[in-house]
């Protein structure tokens, strides 16, 4: 198992290293770097000042080393526009996007999971029909247009929620609701192919044949055997939940980190847009991580290929 | 076997709407100017916002008028130009380069094969969207720079695949023979080996393609994709927005048109992935 470990977690460190250079790198492509970091319109002198200033002058080897340390320190520099550090602004904006997140993953696991679970102990019950066209719509569904329908029918015409911001409590369920359509319809499926799955088994039968009902061997035995993939699948939709929040945020007008980085790419703000990929990144991957490392913990059959 | 219970089988009735639709939408993109009823930039101040089905001195609105009082449906069908066009050579792009990395990561190994394929691991742990904003914001927006970095954010799918594939195929004894022959890397890898792999780099391509097609409605949606007034489906969207209380359909048909073009290559890609697997 440890050697599983150390490998895994060698392996995300050298995706997160890696990112980081693909991100220093590709900024150089741009051509002149210093052009992404000046509001629009700076004049030649000012632009001379920043890039001697920021040492863009030095060599590429040495500028690349300097960003890593940076980075190392958690250094993440300072807001073009505003003039304040990146991880000021990050900090006050990331409560907004975990709370949109997480009551997006409660709704899509309290709403998924067991619709999945009904689909596979009523296969021709035709709410799971329904359900099955709802898991085949849900993975083609735009958030930017299931977002624009939300409002019109829940704040538009109906008054019920507020349209956007965040300024009443109520103010996160569309917005989470619309985030959580995806990975509702994944956490259906996966739920549904998972118990089906187990249902399949010799042990379930010899349960039913015990005598007991369809839904006491689903809820005493099925179910948590086939909890396993629906778990290591929450910590990978986790991260589709983040980036997803970008859309999301900016079609509600939520003040997260999604909007942010759009706010920030119009304002020409490039470090804090180079701060949040490179947050996304990094969560995305210890998400990754976890979910093998979860995988393993639950099933010990991959922990032995780990090793080979 | 008769004709039609042979097209039953390789194509089952249930998904003959979804080729209906995506035959619609591919015709309405190749044949735009000879079908849309209006020119779809000519503005109209005084039909701005006119609902599905007004009649305004002899043209009909039949999805209605967008702010600027251009014909909603004729946007709708130049935007499917865009949608389609952008995604399938973003497709044929990163496939392209995806497969030949990932076929060489193969067959050489060593380190160039190592570098590849962790690069492949890196762009891959970031999320496909944040990165594909990263650098648009970095190469700027447009047609061309979206295809760009839709193709470089998706290249490491296709590689993936066909490096296992190459791999699985590259000691097969044919394989060996023709080398031992004196057959030259290209010609293996060209002649030999991606013949074989091209069925399920061709389930990668149509799994991919709803997403590409998701993806630049998405950067246009976020005003990081093709310009206006070039009509694209997320920026008619993401425009009608702005009036969706007093014109609900300028936002409500692209967003619709997008789904059923998603749904519809989703729905097929899974029966492509189903036919070749099950082939296999």
């Amino acid at each position: 198992m440890s050697r599983f470990l150390v490998r895994r977690l060698l392996q995300a460190v050298v995706s997160i290293l890696g990112v980081m250079a693909l991100i220093f790198f590709l900024q150089r492509l741009s051509g002149d770097p210093v052009l992404l970091l000046v509001s629009e319109g700076a004049s030649q002198q000012a632009i001379d000042a920043l890039r001697s200033n920021l040492g863009f002058d030095r060599p590429m080897l040495v500028q690349f080393a300097d960003y890593m340390t940076d980075l190392a320190r958690l250094d993440l520099g300072q807001s073009v526009v505003q003039q304040v550090p990146v991880a000021e602004i990050i900090k006050s904006r990331l409560p907004y996007t975990i709370w949109l997140a997480g009551v997006a993953l409660l709704l899509a696991l309290g709403i998924g999971a067991p619709l999945g679970v009904f689909m596979a102990m009523r296969r021709n019950h035709p709410l799971s029909k329904l359900g099955m066209g709802f898991v085949l719509a849900g993975q083609s569904l735009p958030t930017f247009w299931s977002g624009v329908i939300l409002i019109l029918l829940f704040a538009v015409t109906l008054g019920w929620l507020p349209t956007s911001g965040a300024r009443a409590a109520e103010s996160v369920i569309l917005p989470a609701f619309c985030l959580s359509l995806l990975s509702m319809a994944t956490f259906a499926r996966v739920t549904r192919t998972a118990v089906l799955d187990e249902l399949s088994k010799p042990y379930i039968r010899a349960a039913r044949a015990k005598g007991l009902s369809l839904g006491q061997a689903v809820r005493r035995h099925a179910l948590r055997n086939s909890a396993i993939p629906v778990i290591s699948i929450a910590a990978l939709e986790i991260a589709n939940l983040l980036s997803g929040a970008v859309i999301v945020e900016t079609v509600f007008a939520w003040p997260g980190l999604g909007q942010l980085t759009i706010q920030s790419i119009a304002a020409r703000d490039f470090p804090i847009v180079q701060a949040i990929v490179l947050l996304g990144a990094f969560v995305s991957i210890l998400l990754n991580l976890a979910a093998d490392l979860l995988y393993s913990a639950v099933d010990p059959r991959i922990r032995l290929e780990g090793r080979t | 076997m008769t004709g039609s219970s042979r097209l039953r089988r390789w194509l089952p009735p249930r998904l003959w709407i979804f080729v209906a639709i995506l035959a619609v939408l591919v015709l309405a993109a190749l044949l735009a100017p000879l079908i849309a009823p209006q020119n779809p930039e000519a503005q109209n101040l005084l039909g701005r916002q006119r609902p599905p089905g007004t009649e305004l001195r002899d043209i009909t609105y039949l999805l209605g008028s967008d702010e600027l009082g251009r014909d909603l449906l004729s946007r709708l069908i130049y935007g499917a130009r865009v949608s389609l066009t952008v995604a399938a050579l973003s497709v044929l792009v990163s496939g392209t380069i995806g497969t030949a990395l990932g076929m060489i990561a193969a067959w050489l190994g060593g380190w160039i094969g190592t570098i590849i394929m962790r690069l492949v691991d890196i762009v891959l742990s970031v999320p496909a969207i944040l990165l594909a904003i990263i650098t648009v914001a970095i190469l700027g927006p447009g047609f061309i720079n979206v295809i760009a970095v839709l193709a470089f954010t998706r290249w490491p799918r296709y590689a993936r695949v066909a490096y296992g594939q190459t791999l699985g195929l590259m000691n097969l004894p044919y394989v060996r023979l023709s080398r031992f022959m004196g057959a030259s890397t290209p010609r293996v890898l060209l002649r030999h080996i991606l013949p074989n792999i091209i069925g399920p780099i061709m389930v990668v391509v149509t799994l991919e393609f709803g997403l590409m097609v998701l993806f630049e409605a998405g950067l246009s949606f976020l005003g990081l994709g093709v310009q206006p007034p070039t009509p694209s489906w997320g920026a008619i969207l993401s425009t009608g927005r702005n009036y969706v209380t007093t014109a609900w359909w300028i936002a409500v048909f692209p967003g619709l048109f997008l789904f059923l073009l998603i749904l519809s290559v989703n729905v097929l890609g899974d029966h492509v992935r189903d036919v070749v697997e099950g082939r296999r």
